[in-house]
């Protein structure tokens, strides 16, 4: 493809996302287009760890975003938008896995966040970056990529959500429906089978 | 889905309040309290450390950033999406408003039966056939991933 990807857009701000989710539930189509472009990145990303490739997961997150639309005259002002959204999206993804009968093999061979089809990803400036790191980054993100990779889908799920959106634990067991505690275990074990998946590259960065 | 894969040993507390103190959610008193364990066990250092550093590179994913091009693709379906389900909305209760008269005015004319029920076969088949056509489109369009590629 030879259309440039979008640079990464800046988080936003919580004052000015209530804002943006004051307009468009107001029906400003300015807030709500704001709002989409600030998160769809990051929601394509999400959606890459449930389908088998960045179509796919383009197409999820622009679902999602319909479906964040249609309702947002039920979502209540002064509440988090992101555990509310990720549910969305979440739904959407599980919903699509059973259509397409994937949901059983999602973890098995569902490469996420990385670029295995050709596809654009947002870097860092190449101009600002040495090569000698760019090739490092490239290494590590690869390895990366490959380990989550391996992982089971309920343990993708909850390490994007954390470490990735950055959600507290009160958000990822609203958006997984799940207790508190079972978050922390989850990504207990999830971390440590992350960890075993990169034990060898860790080694080898010492 | 149970937490515990087989083969595995669930979390022991320990595990727990070292996975909550990385995260930040531990109130002030279990966080000072877990930070004392923390000065006296150099095996719990070392795992936190480890497990700090696993962290900051997940934190260094890549993201995933549609293109100018998929944007703008995005907003023209968006909007024609929009439009097009408050269309068929009103198509659909034009066509049930001028269905029920022009029932109601078949029925009580002096067309002879036969005319009748032909009227009404015919408009019958065609509600099908338009149905099982829309529906068939609905279903394969959707995720169709090739419905933006020139042909």
């Amino acid at each position: 493809m030879s259309d440039p990807p979008r640079s990464s857009r800046p988080e936003l701000h919580p004052a000015e996302e209530i804002r943006l989710i004051a307009g468009a539930k107001h029906g400003d189509h300015g807030s709500f287009e704001e709002l989409v472009d600030r998160y769809m990145g990051k929601a394509m990303t999400v959606a890459r760890a449930y389908v088998r490739n960045r179509e796919d997961a383009l197409e999820l997150a622009q679902e999602a975003f319909y479906r964040v639309y249609r309702s947002l005259d039920r979502f209540r002002e002064g509440e988090a938008f992101a555990p509310w959204f990720y549910r969305i999206l979440r739904n959407t993804c599980l919903n699509w896995l059973d259509k397409h009968k994937k949901r059983r093999h999602a973890s098995l061979d569902a490469p996420i966040g990385g670029d295995p089809d050709g596809a654009p990803m947002s870097h860092a400036d190449p101009s600002t970056v040495r090569p000698e790191r760019q090739v490092e980054q490239s290494e590590e993100q690869r390895m990366l990529r490959a380990a989550l990779d391996r992982l089971p889908l309920i343990h993708r799920e909850i390490l994007l959500l954390r470490h990735f959106q950055d959600l507290d634990y009160a958000s990822i067991a609203q958006v997984l429906d799940i207790p508190i505690g079972t978050v922390m275990s989850r990504l207990f074990h999830a971390r440590r089978k992350l960890k075993e998946a990169l034990d060898a590259y860790m080694e080898g960065r010492k | 889905m149970s937490e515990v894969q087989p083969g595995e040993a669930p979390a022991t507390e320990r595990q727990l309040l070292l996975t909550a103190w990385l995260d930040g959610e531990l109130d002030p008193a279990e966080r000072a309290r877990f930070e004392r364990m923390l000065a006296e066990d150099p095996e719990l250092a070392a795992d936190a450390a480890a497990q700090k550093e696993l962290i900051d590179l997940t934190r260094s994913l890549s993201v995933l950033e549609p293109t100018e091009a998929e944007m703008r693709r995005f907003w023209a379906s968006f909007y024609n999406r929009t439009e097009w389900q408050v269309a068929w909305i009103l198509l659909l209760l034009g066509v049930a408003g001028l269905l029920g008269e022009g029932l109601y005015l078949l029925i009580s004319s002096a067309l002879s039966w036969t005319v009748k029920a032909a009227v009404l076969s015919t408009l019958s088949g065609g509600a099908l056939l338009i149905w099982n056509t829309a529906r068939l489109k609905m279903r394969t369009s959707r995720f169709d991933r090739y419905r933006g590629v020139m042909r």
